[in-house]
């Protein structure tokens, strides 16, 4: 078989356990841009991020932010021919621009990967338990027993307790939570310190997704994981994560501790992804919108099209710069101060402006001051 | 004001042998009137999506009534099924899935005019592009396919050819699970801007209650194939009186560290068993092997909706005990299930 090719474990890479706040990941400066021939499309436009042990770092974005192209490019997942720039470290050892041979000893290994569609993540025809005990056999020296005995406590740390009916279960025969688990499962009996997320609660029913979300949670606590989880829904990130960054057109926008970034956010796109998640209590058919995608202005900020501050600076791109009172937090915004002044204040949403008049006369935005808001 | 959709009795089996028997729906009755939105409410399994199907006439109810418009349901005739077609529509999960990625969306969106409106062709484009324009999709939009627009453009597509015959109904099976938050919110006024105009009728199938109730004028709460609680949406919200959907509500992310921890308490202590764990019960009350409230009456007899407020029904025999700890937010009692989080 093909996987017998993949290097067997030497001791060289055992590795002392990380100890909590140890630096696991550290990716700077990451530009991604994908070639399809006639045009390039720049998916990431120079992203910072540090992962520690024993902390869930939460990446949030629309489709397209660029959020699950920093997974993929850490895992060395991206298509031939993209070009990537920039430094991606696990644990200080560089992971991008080294051999398929080389990665080969993190990818799996150190760090893994789950991904929203448990179902197609799976092999529909082989057995939970097979596969559980190839990634396991693929990436650890020793027996079928010892490998065995992994798995079992790998299964039990991700509190599935049938963990017999469970091995000799398909991938059908299991409900979308309990195969989330398992791809958990397969990470920690491969000893992965790092896990990467991509939306690994979105295809779940919401009870579902709060026990998995614990679970994570739970596992980080105890084993001093890193987690980068990824997903579009901020009350997601708000259950679990230390620290979020949230991402838009392959920027980072906004980024800093949970709390802070979440109860007080200071760029304009944090507030409107917040406004428009549906709430438990508020008005029927009345949630606030974030405007359609328009044209960027070259050299400008990228958010300024769907801006309802945007004005003349604006079409200079903004910096990643710390906030006046703005505890640990960056944001990308020349505006950060007052927006945060104005979620301070706990006045919500930012004033809705109509599309068309922003089109025409980008300067006019300005013109709308913080104090006017009156959403709900 | 006429009830749009009357469910009557409704029983949905499937597989014939005794050994793949899955009621999937048991004795369920709801009505919707004219221009107003039902939501229906549960997590996967619960049968919500079952619901959906024999309304719209796609799978054969073993027993009980439809009625949509005042006329009975057929199942899977041709004929019948166009007439059906006028009447109720259907909008699904998965946009771009759910429209013919080989067809201009314009065309997509004039095949109904042509078979219910029988529009000719001149008059069916201008009819499909003041439907597009109904969904804020420009002309040049819909003579797209589908894989050239996004997902949230794919999905007022989808509204826009389900609105196409005028129904009186349409079958909302999960319409924004599938997209971004962003999106969510745009498709979500959608629906709501668009039943102001036209008095449709949604039956708005989610899992998720917060979006549930942004749409809903009436909410139901299905568990392994039965109604568990219905009644007037901001009651069922903000008084839930059934203890899976006390669960559902406080299983809901918000987006604030500090609640959500909060949170995460109460949902503990409301949550009987793990989820995974535990298999709707057969015999007494189906909820009773995840409930922290069970007792021995529960394993005995099969509760049934009853009355606890003005247009709220709700199947439990500890309704009132269940509310009372609900709103001193303690914590319930420690049920046979509390040993799930260690």
């Amino acid at each position: 078989m093909r996987l017998s090719r993949i290097p067997r474990p030497g001791p060289s890479q055992d590795e002392a356990d990380p100890v909590p706040g140890e630096e696991l990941l550290s990716i700077e400066g990451l530009k991604v841009a994908f070639d399809d021939g006639s045009r390039r499309t720049q998916a990431l436009r120079g992203v910072d991020l540090n992962l520690h042990a024993g902390e869930i770092h939460g990446v949030a974005g629309e489709s397209g932010s660029g959020k699950t192209t920093v997974a993929l490019t850490t895992m060395g997942l991206l298509p031939r021919g993209t070009h990537v720039e920039g430094s991606v470290r696990y644990r200080g050892t560089e992971l991008l621009n080294i051999s398929e041979r080389q990665l080969r000893r993190f990818r799996g290994r150190r760090v893994a990967m789950i991904f929203q569609e448990t179902s197609t993540a799976l092999n529909p025809v082989m057995t939970a338990g097979h596969q559980l005990m190839m990634a396991a056999r693929t990436h650890l020296p020793g027996t079928r027993a010892e490998a065995r005995d992994r798995v079992r406590a790998a299964l039990r740390d991700v509190r599935l307790r049938d963990t017999e009916r469970v091995m000799s279960s398909y991938p059908h025969e299991l409900s979308g939570g309990m195969c989330q688990r398992i791809m958990i499962a397969m990470a920690l009996s491969c000893g992965s310190r790092v896990l990467l997320a991509d939306e690994p609660t979105t295809a779940l029913d919401v009870s579902v997704q709060a026990e998995v979300l614990d679970l994570v949670k739970g596992l980080v606590a105890s084993r001093h994981l890193g987690v980068l989880m990824i997903s579009h829904d901020l009350a997601v990130l708000a259950q679990v994560a230390d620290n979020i960054t949230v991402m838009y057109q392959g920027e980072v926008v906004e980024s800093g501790p949970g709390d802070v970034v979440l109860r007080q956010p200071a760029h304009p796109y944090t507030v409107g992804l917040l406004s428009c998640l549906p709430r438990l209590h508020g008005r029927r058919g009345d949630l606030p919108e974030l405007p359609p995608v328009g044209e960027v202005t070259e050299g400008g900020c990228q958010y300024q099209p769907r801006c309802a501050l945007a004005s003349l600076e604006c079409r200079q791109a903004p910096n990643l710069a710390s906030v006046a009172d703005g505890g640990d937090r960056l944001a990308r915004c020349w505006k950060s101060t007052s927006v945060l002044a104005a979620s301070k204040r706990g006045s919500g949403g930012l004033p809705r402006v109509p599309p068309a008049t922003r089109a025409t006369e980008p300067s006019l935005n300005g013109a709308v001051s913080l104090e006017n808001e009156s959403n709900p | 004001m006429s009830s749009v959709l009357v469910v009557e009795d409704l029983t949905v089996v499937y597989g014939r042998r005794r050994r793949g028997r899955v009621v999937a729906v048991d004795r369920l009755s709801l009505q919707i009137e004219e221009g107003t939105t039902f939501g229906l409410v549960g997590e996967s399994g619960s049968g919500k999506t079952t619901v959906g199907r024999a309304v719209l006439g796609l799978v054969r109810p073993a027993s009980g009534r439809i009625l949509v418009d005042g006329g009975p349901v057929q199942h899977l005739a041709l004929r019948a099924a166009i007439e059906q077609g006028k009447k109720a529509q259907v909008v699904f999960q998965d946009p771009t899935g759910s429209l013919n990625p080989a067809r201009l969306v314009l065309d997509t969106l004039r095949e109904p005019l042509r078979i219910h409106e029988r529009l000719k062709r001149d008059a069916s484009t201008r009819a499909a592009e003041a439907l597009g324009e109904k969904v804020s999709l420009a002309p040049g939009m819909l003579r797209r396919l589908p894989y050239q627009l996004s997902g949230g453009q794919n999905q007022r597509a989808a509204i826009a050819r389900a609105l196409a015959p005028t129904p009186r109904l349409v079958v909302c099976d999960e319409p924004v699970t599938a997209l971004d938050v962003s999106t969510q919110a745009q498709v979500i006024n959608l629906l709501v801007d668009l039943q102001r105009q036209t008095r449709v009728a949604y039956l708005f199938i989610s899992h998720d209650i917060s979006v549930v109730r942004h749409v809903s004028h009436r909410i139901g709460v299905m568990y392994a194939g039965r109604l568990v609680e219905v009644g007037d949406a901001s009651s069922v919200s903000t008084s839930p009186s059934h203890p899976y959907t006390q669960a559902l509500l406080a299983a809901v992310p918000v987006p604030d560290p500090a609640r959500q921890r909060e949170r995460r308490s109460r949902r503990r202590a409301l949550a009987g068993a793990a989820v995974d764990d535990a298999l709707p019960a057969t015999g007494g009350c189906p909820y009773r092997l995840r409930c922290p409230w069970t007792d021995e009456v529960c394993q005995r007899v099969e509760p049934q909706l009853r009355p606890v407020g003005e247009d709220h029904l709700v199947a439990c025999h500890h309704a009132e005990r269940a509310v009372l700890a609900g709103q001193s937010a303690e914590p319930a009692p420690a049920g046979q299930g509390s040993t799930a989080d260690s």
